[in-house]
């Protein structure tokens, strides 16, 4: 019996990692799905195996050693595997209020707020993996009375590596 | 002894009210085989021995002990438990998985629908997406260190008054 008991307490507690990828894509699938088919709304999806195909030389296109600036980016985007995109611009700003109140922030950190004098509010939050400190998921909510967009990236992303390019942006404005 | 004596005898014996002198008295009488009258003759072997007869009977057999027969939950009560104990773990696991059946939206996204359809086009919309990113996160740090610029003036025309 006593052998038996580590085996309850072992059955009882045990996740499998199965469980939890599906409770992490619930989170923010639960909002994407409440939208995805509305026709006011524009949705992009990329996947991981387009990830894939992107960062592999099946393209010779997206690997020409003269575009450098191509290739600058595939070096930032080898940690992406998937994209998500949401985009309206009716009512928008309804869309960007209801959108934050329906975001998990359990399992979501702010990382950043930016609020603009042209009534532009951009919020990102992330998902940290605790095992490499790198960013699981990167979420951008933007809502202003032009446009409402809701962009997730996932995958293992490195912000220092999209801070780096924003300088580099920023720098050769 | 008298004939009359024994019938006598044999009433009260019948009757379980015989000392134990006088069922001696009638085995003595009984075991005096040719002196009994006819009609006392059927009485005769409730009161003789077995003789001989009676040492050869068999000894009893030894008394063989049975095994014990454990009832069927006592032999098998470890795996009763364990699958009783297995039984519980799954049902708790199931009832503390974040199902379909808590989010029935959640799985009824069919992606596909919206995914892009060539390498090259998903590097545009990945290439939009991240320079939006960049830009913002860009100008959040831009706006920061004008708002830091200012504070810090601000700080310091405070401290010269």
């Amino acid at each position: 019996m006593k052998t038996l008991l580590p085996l309850f307490f072992l059955g009882l507690f045990w996740q499998s990692p199965l469980s939890a990828q599906t409770s992490n894509i619930n989170a923010i699938d639960a909002y994407f799905s409440q939208y995805v088919d509305d026709e006011r709304f524009s949705v992009v999806y990329v996947s991981s195996r387009l990830f894939e195909l992107m960062k592999s030389a099946a393209v010779p296109e997206l690997r020409s050693k003269e575009d450098k600036e191509k290739n600058d980016l595939l070096r930032y985007f080898e940690g992406i595997q998937g994209l998500r995109v949401l985009r309206t611009d009716e009512t928008p700003e309804l869309f960007y209020a209801e959108a934050k109140k329906k975001i998990d922030t359990k399992l979501y950190e702010t990382l950043m707020t930016v609020r603009e004098k042209s009534g532009k509010n951009t919020e990102f939050l992330i998902k940290s993996n605790d095992k490499n400190n790198k960013v699981q998921e990167l979420l951008l909510l933007s809502g202003s009375p032009e446009e409402f967009v809701l962009l997730s990236f996932v995958g293992n992303l490195d912000l220092e590596d999209i801070s780096k390019f924003a300088k580099e942006i920023s720098e050769n404005k | 002894m008298k004939k009359e004596t024994i019938k006598i005898l044999l009433d009260k014996y019948f009757q379980a009210a015989t000392t134990l002198e006088e069922e001696r008295q009638l085995k003595e009488y009984f075991s005096r085989q040719g002196e009994i009258p006819p009609s006392l003759l059927p009485y005769a072997p409730l009161f003789q021995d077995f003789g001989e007869a009676g040492k050869a009977l068999p000894p009893l057999p030894d008394l063989v002990v049975l095994p014990q027969h454990k009832s069927a939950f006592r032999r098998n009560y470890r795996a009763i438990a364990a699958a009783l104990l297995i039984l519980i773990s799954t049902l708790l696991w199931i009832e503390f998985q974040p199902s379909a059946k808590n989010n029935p939206v959640a799985e009824s996204i069919d992606w596909s629908k919206y995914e892009v359809q060539s390498p090259e086009e998903a590097f545009e919309v990945t290439r939009s997406a991240f320079i939006k990113v960049a830009q913002t996160m860009d100008q959040s740090s831009q706006s920061s260190s004008l708002a830091a610029k200012n504070l810090e003036t601000l700080t310091r025309v405070m401290n010269i008054n």
